[in-house]
């Protein structure tokens, strides 16, 4: 926990401190795909007693501004060896979604987002118990069941943010609750685990990531993209970008907001 | 991106708290649960019940002096063999019982870790048992959450003298 509480204090001095290496010439807006890695991964046998070890990649790419269809990948391996039983399991897993942006970006500068998604996860996992003892008033019994291959299939609902602390690089966080729609059935056991899934034990399991993510830079642009209209909310049908949307336009001083990013310290006129 | 800081700060505090500790919760000892009653109303006496082939001190798994129309009894099942044999001495009568029955040892959970779950397939007994009449055939580590709510897995008639 110590470790944890360290690594907050290093993100609270390092985000203001982001700010100060932006050029204030020019500003752009960059978009284009992130590649990042779940640090929780590593964390994990900080925080928690675990048995597991593994690592999930992760890849978005932005669609219209708000919208980030994301595709998640990863690998667990659970190695559960005590006094009563000695269970493996292990495999790969995947996970396609889109994440929803339901917060304006300020500037044309600022990619942070805070947003919501769903998933559909994938995994297809073996496990194997070496070793299961049991004993009772007749003796004791120890059994051993082989590998079996298992799929698995499931929903998230996904919440979290994603904030740019140095010039395309990206960390974030995400709190997710997951619903199981089918597994293969194993008449010995059920496995208390799925990769990807988590722990099988919990109605909804919830679980937590931590991302470290680089944004390759294809595209430039001085285009905002569009606030989200929420419901009730005047709606005009058009899709695009309108430069003289009074939420795009740069000259508006509405818009020359104070972020550490923002045009209103750039200075000059944006088109 | 304070409000971001102050999120994660949030979500690292309720995953530290999260931690399940490993603690098991659920019943991890299979019995069947047992009813002893009379045949005909008589109430039950003196009863020792223990194990077909065991006779060592300690080998006793149940010894009670009250007399009561019905004794409920978790009986443990053999591990290995497909029948479980029991000695019922009762109103100083003694006879025995079998009980048939297919075994696999499944997962409770990760901190539970794993138990027998049985069926049983067929009863037997001495004369001096009247009848044995199967409940629920099926008996894992939940069933002896039913000893507290009447259930049964199994009800056992004996033949008693009068007392």
């Amino acid at each position: 926990m110590d470790k944890i509480l360290r690594y907050i204090f290093i993100l609270l001095l390092i985000s203001p401190i982001a700010g100060f290496g932006q050029k204030k010439d020019d500003v752009w807006r960059y978009e284009g795909p992130r590649f990042g890695i779940d640090v929780s991964r590593f964390l994990m046998p900080f925080i928690q007693r675990t048995t597991r070890s593994g690592f999930e990649i992760q890849a978005d790419y932005p669609y219209k501004g708000n919208w980030f269809p994301t595709v998640e990948a990863g690998y667990l391996d659970v190695n559960d060896d005590n006094d009563q039983f000695h269970y493996t399991n292990k495999g790969p897993y995947a996970r396609i979604g889109v994440d929803l942006n339901i917060v304006k970006f300020e500037s044309l500068a600022d990619n942070d987002l805070v947003f919501v998604g769903v998933r559909y996860g994938f995994s297809r996992f073996s496990h194997e118990t070496l070793m299961a003892k049991y004993t009772n008033y007749w003796g004791t019994n120890t059994t051993s069941y082989p590998p079996n291959n298992m799929n698995a299939h499931w929903g998230e609902l996904v919440f979290g943010m994603k904030g740019e602390l140095v010039k395309n690089f990206f960390f974030g966080w995400s709190a997710r609750a997951k619903f199981l729609f089918a597994m293969t059935r194993d008449p010995h056991l059920t496995p208390y685990v799925i990769p990807g899934l988590g722990y099988t034990s919990l109605g909804v399991p919830f679980d937590f990531s931590l991302t470290v993510s680089y944004r390759i830079p294809l595209i430039k642009t001085k285009t905002m993209p569009k606030a989200l209209k929420m419901g009730g909310s005047k709606q005009d049908g058009s899709e695009k970008d309108d430069p003289n949307d009074p939420d795009n336009n740069l000259n508006n001083p509405n818009n020359r907001n104070s972020n550490n990013f923002g045009p209103g310290r750039s200075g000059g006129n944006q088109f | 991106m304070r409000i971001q800081l102050l999120g994660f700060i949030s979500a690292v505090i309720l995953l530290a708290s999260c931690n399940n500790g490993g603690h098991c919760y659920e019943s991890v000892d299979t019995l069947m649960v047992t009813n002893f009653t009379g045949n005909n109303s008589k109430k039950i006496g003196p009863m020792v019940v223990r194990g077909y082939g065991r006779n060592a001190v300690g080998d006793t798994l149940f010894n009670n002096p009250d007399s009561a129309l019905i004794k409920r009894i978790g009986l443990p099942l053999s591990l290995s063999a497909d029948s479980t044999g029991f000695v019922v001495t009762a109103n100083g009568r003694t006879s025995i019982f079998w009980i048939r029955h297919t075994m696999n040892i499944q997962l409770i959970s990760q901190a539970c870790g794993f138990a027998p779950y049985y069926q049983v397939n067929a009863t037997k007994h001495t004369p001096l048992i009247d009848s044995m009449r199967v409940y629920n055939p099926v008996i894992d580590p939940k069933s002896i959450e039913t000893y507290s709510t009447s259930g049964q897995n199994i009800t056992i008639y004996l033949h008693l003298t009068a007392n």
